[in-house]
């Protein structure tokens, strides 16, 4: 038996901070669903079971709700098994309700109640759909009496958070880690963490397919599940699936020396036009290399897919050939001397400090300007 | 620089030439009236220096003067670093322009016009202009002293180096003013004027107003949401309650439990019809009972009925004789009753007609008495109406009347008067009789006494014994005709009424007012009698009333058949015995009455007892006879047997119905149990009609709001939400982010004008120091607060307070003191340039003129000062050197 594991696509997601170029995020995760189906059909799968949130939202607008569905219809000799998780649980009249109003071919299945369904003569599927947001009660505990035919393969799929095994989930609902054994389940698919993981001998978070926030997956993927028969182990191979890469890095800057080598290395990261790269800057420049590490930001924005920026732990100091810049002397040197003075006194409050900072800048800058006009 | 001379030709009003005497060191003073030329005289020095000599501009055209056929030509004589320059330039006509030097012409036309510029520092512009520097500040025009001094670049240049060569330079002070302007434009883009609020078309209130519209369409989103949370949740709690209501087990129940109720109540039913037929036929039975009672009762009755009439029957036969006897007797006293009353009344008939006679007596009696009144009154009407009669007689014969008298009066007056004027004016007729001549002098025919004196109003005759007959004539005299006119006049009137004399007129007037005033007694004596002026008709009246009194009385004693009429006490007695006989009558007639009343009654009483015996005694005969239809005697007995049978069967009969009845009820159900088992059965069928109602609403309910839900979630309202969330968060963060930068921007801002300030004013020391024993002339303690380019923004007394906001006579004044204080200031870096004030000092009140005039002689001391003005008198105290304007038609022009 092959398959492939998949879960929160959550299509739909809003990435508003992206202003344009948001609706390429969103059209990337429904293109994720066409490299599942790329893939499952390249390697013999005909099961692709999608471990929960489906949907970002559980009240999606029309197009939203039919987009994911029109991509796997692409797919017809391929069965997409699709469970309700906590961003889009099945209530009724809710969106699984709704998706059934629109007449769903025979290949895409929704499980939407916890009985055993057969995904061949070979293998029965159990789901545990969510049918709130939050569950307090384990969802998957109904599985260990789930009754199938003797010798099948038992495959649970279920959304939520393996109780005792840190917090990166989104869902407090709990399910146990033991499920699998208990249940005698020879694999169970699950969706929540957008990072794949393996949290038992036969228990895995998927991943998202496509990645959609920092900190987490660089990068989408899906896992490819081959069990030989009952009672076998799950062999598991992860592939990448997603299109943008979401990276997050912290640089520590002491000098204005320092700025070349960082543009460098961002440089050398692959796939610039699909980066998304959080940048969170450390550390005390002076403010002619601060103000240079502006214009290289700009350029560095204009390479990437999309930069963030995270200056807040920054800090912009004046060096003495920074005042010089400034003015040798006279009026403009003075406002100078008492900018950078604020900004040294431990008194002021810090965002006093911070508008001296943003304010000395200007004045460098202005300044400089002046003196080139000159 | 020090100007000692100046002279125009062809210049304003000075078409022929004029100059100006008494230039000097120190305050010079122009004191003339207005129109004289005294700033024609400033343009012209003006125009002099500065202005090249073939210079045709509009200032240069309208200061020659109109119609002159001369060049306008101005001559100064000044002295610059000891030397002395006479410029001389001609304009418009044959310009012309030289420059000497100590008497020696070194320059002329074009090199004339620079070379001057170039002793007094200044240098032309591009093209034809020129920056006149330090003289544009320090020569203030007509009008002009109110502004405050701004000085050009040139002014500005040499106030800059004057300052700097003390404090040095104020560095950075033009980067500084970018920086700031640059940054207070960019804070504008942000910020009103005041900076109290976001600009309305600015980044930072479009941000603001970015982050609330996405707040609004959030919380509208959430909004959304909850309220589909909600339908959710009902939804959910609807369809459990569907499932519940639509259990298959429950409802089997409940139906199972209706049907069995409704059997219970059929059965409750059956018995209780059983149980009201059986207390029917005891009813039946019962009322059998009584009925079969009832009837040998009414038989029993019916024979003690005819038994007991046949008793009454005997005993009205009996009574009804004697009923009939007092009928009889009460008839007969009432008719004896009624004929004496008959005669009552005829009694009282008789004593009517004697009444009336007495009536008729005593009208009789009141007429006599009253015919004796109409006598004497006859009489009186009589008398006076022959008085009367008389009275118009004599008055008939008396022709004078009031107006004749009072014409006559008024001659007499006439004549008096006129008597008067000519005794006025006649010869006086003196006779003085001595008296050896005693009776021999006779005047008039009279003897004359010892002494005469009188008018001569007519020919007087005088004659002295034998001697001598004298005659004397008063002259003839106009008076003498009126005179005769009014004799003639009163003649003719006294005349006319038949008397010789006024005095007789007025004695027949007195007589006629004596018999007027007679006759209007007589008539008012006769209106006491309501008559009129004819009085005889009144007495006819009386005589024929008297007439018809006399017969009335006549008539009455012949009714009452007497000869005379009785005495009024005879008349009282008569009518008092027929009033004592009338109330006899009276009495007794209603005595009769009353007993006629009574009998009737009884009569009636008698027939009445008689008739109801009669009455009765017939209907109880006709009973007894029915009574004997309904039973005769001899059916008595077997009739009274035969019912006392029926009713002991009818007993029987009730008896056993009554046993019957009892033991139906033993076992029956009560009404509270039909009724309960009825309530039971309702309650069921509510319950199962409400189910199915509830069932029915819930569907309903469901549809609706699965409708809702489809709608709110196919508007994609959780999408929307997050989009909005997002686009709060975005726009808050922008928000801030612009906040920041506005913070930053106004942090700097405020450094640079603080810096700025303190360089300018550490830059403008030289200005304050020379500035300062002016101003305290003026105004003690007061600070100059100055702004960029020398421009004076306030003053600081107590409080700071904006130039533009002081008065115009402060504003003036102080500009004035600037000056002197920049002019010092220049003068001790040896730039010593002529203050000239036109028409300065305009709004001065009596005090501050004084300290201005002590400024300026301050000022005098190291300058010179010329003041041109037109108020001679309040001026007259500054003192300094006089300057005089001389024509040249008496002088001659100095070429």
């Amino acid at each position: 038996m092959r398959f492939v594991h998949s879960a929160d696509w959550q299509i739909g997601k809003v990435f508003k901070q992206f202003g344009a170029k948001e609706e390429a995020l969103r059209q990337a995760r429904l293109a994720a669903i066409e490299r599942l189906g790329d893939f499952a059909r390249a390697n013999g799968a005909a099961h692709i079971l999608v471990a929960g949130d489906v949907y970002d939202n559980e009240a999606p607008s029309p197009v939203t709700l039919r987009a994911p569905i029109e991509r796997m219809k692409r797919f017809p000799d391929i069965h997409w098994h699709l469970l309700p998780g906590n961003h889009d649980p099945h209530r009724p009249e809710g969106l699984w309700d709704r998706l059934v109003q629109l007449g769903l071919p025979a290949h895409i299945h929704l499980h939407l109640t916890p009985v055993p369904v057969a995904l061949d003569d070979a293998a029965f599927l159990l789901p545990a759909p969510l049918t709130r947001k939050t569950e307090l009660d384990d969802i998957t505990a109904w599985m260990d009496k789930a009754p199938t035919p003797q010798g099948v393969l038992r495959i649970g799929i279920a959304h939520g958070s393996i109780t005792n095994f840190g917090s990166e989930g989104e869902a407090a609902n709990p399910i146990d880690p033991g499920r699998p054994k208990s249940a005698g389940l020879d694999y169970l698919a699950l969706g929540d963490w957008h990072r794949t993981l393996q949290v038992g001998p036969a228990a895995w978070y998927a991943g998202t397919p496509e990645a959609d926030r920092p900190g987490s997956q660089e990068r989408g993927s899906a896992l490819l599940i081959e069990i030989a028969g009952a009672g076998a182990p799950a062999a598991v191979t992860p592939f990448a699936t997603g299109a943008y890469r979401w990276v997050t890095r912290t640089e520590r800057l002491s000098g204005g020396n320092e700025l070349a080598d960082l543009e460098q290395r961002l440089r050398h990261e692959p796939d610039l036009s699909q980066l998304i790269l959080r940048l969170q800057l450390e550390g005390t420049l002076p403010i002619s290399a601060y103000a240079e590490l502006q214009r290289c930001l700009l350029d560095l924005e204009a390479a990437v897919f999309h930069l963030d920026v995270n200056q807040s732990a920054l800090a912009a100091r004046p060096s003495e050939a920074d005042l010089e810049a400034i003015d040798f002397d006279g009026v403009l040197r003075r406002c100078a001397d008492r900018l950078r003075g604020m900004i040294d006194d431990p008194a002021q409050a810090d965002e006093t400090r911070r508008s001296a900072e943003e304010a000395l800048v200007g004045l460098y800058l202005r300044a400089v300007d002046s003196k080139e006009t000159a | 620089m020090f100007i000692k001379a100046l002279a125009v030709e062809g210049i304003g009003r000075f078409a022929n030439g004029a100059h100006v005497e008494g230039f000097n060191q120190g305050v010079n003073v122009l004191a003339a009236g207005n129109e004289v030329g005294k700033s024609t005289l400033f343009k012209a020095i003006r125009t002099c220096l500065f202005a090249r000599h073939d210079s045709k501009t509009t200032d240069i055209r309208e200061l020659a003067s109109d119609g002159s056929q001369l060049p306008a030509t101005v001559q100064l004589t000044f002295e610059q670093n000891g030397r002395t320059y006479v410029i001389r330039k001609s304009f418009l006509r044959s310009p012309s322009a030289t420059l000497s030097e100590d008497g020696r012409e070194i320059a002329r036309f074009k090199q004339a016009d620079e070379a001057v510029w170039d002793l007094l520092g200044l240098r032309p512009g591009s093209g034809r202009t020129l920056d006149n520097g330090a003289f544009g500040l320090l020569w203030v025009g007509q009008g002009a002293s109110f502004a405050p001094p701004a000085p050009g670049a040139a002014a500005t240049s040499l106030l800059s180096t004057a300052i700097e060569s003390e404090v040095g330079a104020l560095v950075g002070g033009e980067r500084a003013r970018h920086v700031f302007d640059d940054v207070t434009s960019g804070l504008r883009r942000y910020l009103t004027a005041s900076e109290q609020h976001p600009k309305a078309d600015g980044p930072l209130h479009a941000a603001m107003g970015n982050a609330e519209k996405w707040r609004a369409a959030e919380a509208e989103h959430q909004k959304k949401l909850a309220a589909l949370e909600m339908q959710f949740e009902k939804l959910r709690r609807q369809r459990r309650q569907l499932r519940d209501l639509t259990d298959p087990v429950a409802a089997e129940q409940l139906t199972q439990e209706l049907a069995s109720a409704r059997n219970d109540l059929a059965e409750a039913r059956s018995a209780a019809q059983e149980l009201r037929t059986c207390e029917a036929e005891e009813t039946s039975a019962r009322h059998g009972v009584e009925s079969a009672a009832q009837r040998l009762g009414q038989h029993r009755d019916l024979i003690a009925r005819i038994d007991c009439n046949r008793q009454a029957e005997a005993a009205l036969a009996q009574e009804l004789p004697q009923l009939e006897a007092r009928e009889q007797e009460a008839r007969n006293a009432a008719a004896r009753t009624l004929e004496q009353i008959a005669c009552v009344k005829a009694a009282l008939q008789t004593l009517s007609t004697r009444e009336q006679q007495a009536a008729r007596l005593d009208a009789a009696l009141i007429r006599a008495q009253r015919r004796n009144e109409v006598a004497r009154r006859l009489k009186t009407l009589e008398q006076a109406a022959h008085e009367l009669r008389d009275v118009d007689a004599r008055l008939a014969q008396i022709r004078v009347k009031p107006k004749t008298v009072d014409d006559l009066d008024d001659l007499e007056r006439q004549i008096a008067s006129l008597d008067a004027q000519l005794a006025a004016a006649a010869a006086q007729l003196a006779i003085e009789v001595k008296p050896h001549g005693a009776g021999q002098v006779r005047i008039g025919g009279a003897r004359a006494k010892a002494s005469y004196s009188a008018p001569v109003l007519t020919p007087i005759r005088v004659s002295v014994a034998n001697i001598a007959e004298i005659t004397v004539t008063p002259a003839a005299n106009a008076r003498h005709d009126k005179r005769q006119s009014l004799d003639e006049g009163r003649a003719a009137l006294l005349k006319a009424v038949g008397v010789v004399s006024v005095a007789e007129a007025h004695a027949l007037l007195s007589q006629r007012r004596e018999l007027e005033a007679t006759r209007k007694a007589v008539l008012a004596q006769l209106r006491t009698f309501k008559v009129s002026d004819d009085p005889e008709a009144a007495i006819g009246k009386l005589k024929s009333g008297l007439a018809e009194t006399e017969a009335a009385i006549a008539a009455a004693l012949a009714a009452a058949g007497r000869e005379r009429l009785p005495t009024e006490q005879e008349l009282d007695a008569e009518k008092l015995a027929l009033g004592q006989e009338r109330n006899a009558l009276e009495s007794r007639r209603a005595n009769l009455e009353l007993a006629r009343e009574q009998q009737q009654e009884a009569l009636e009483n008698a027939v009445e007892a008689r008739s109801g015996a009669v009455s009765k005694l017939d209907l109880i005969r006709n009973r007894i006879a029915e009574d004997l239809e309904l039973c005769a005697d001899a059916d008595r007995a077997a009739r009274d047997a035969a019912l006392v049978l029926e009713v002991t069967r009818a007993e029987a009969a009730h008896r056993t119905a009554a046993i019957t009845l009892a033991a139906m009820r033993e076992t029956a159900p009560d009404p509270a149990e039909i009724e309960r088992r009825q309530t039971r059965c309702e309650r069921l069928e509510q319950a199962l009609a409400n189910r199915n109602d509830e069932i029915r609403q819930l569907e309903h309910d469901i549809g609706r709001l699965t409708g809702q839900i489809q709608a709110a979630s196919g508007d994609g309202v959780g999408e929307a939400l997050v989009a909005a969330q997002e686009q709060r968060a975005l726009a808050e963060r922008e928000y801030a982010r612009l906040e920041q930068h506005v913070a930053a921007l106004k942090l700097l801002r405020d450094t640079v004008a603080a810096c700025l300030a303190e360089g300018r004013e550490h830059y403008y020391q030289p200005v304050r120091r020379h500035l300062r024993p002016f101003l305290n002339d003026l105004f003690p303690g007061c600070e100059l607060e100055l702004g960029d380019g020398f421009a004076i923004t306030g003053i600081k007394r107590q409080r700071s307070e904006l130039f533009e906001r002081l008065s115009d006579g402060t504003q003036e004044q102080i500009a004035v003191l600037v000056r002197l204080a920049m002019g010092a200031m220049l003068a001790e870096r040896g730039q010593v340039v002529p203050i000239i004030l036109d028409d300065a000092l305009v709004y001065c009140d009596d005090d501050r003129i004084q300290r201005m005039f002590d400024a300026l002689s301050r000022a005098g001391k190291h300058q010179q000062i010329i003041v041109l003005t037109c108020r001679l008198r309040s001026f007259g105290p500054l003192g300094g050197h006089t300057l005089r304007i001389r024509s040249d038609c008496e002088t001659g022009m100095a070429a």
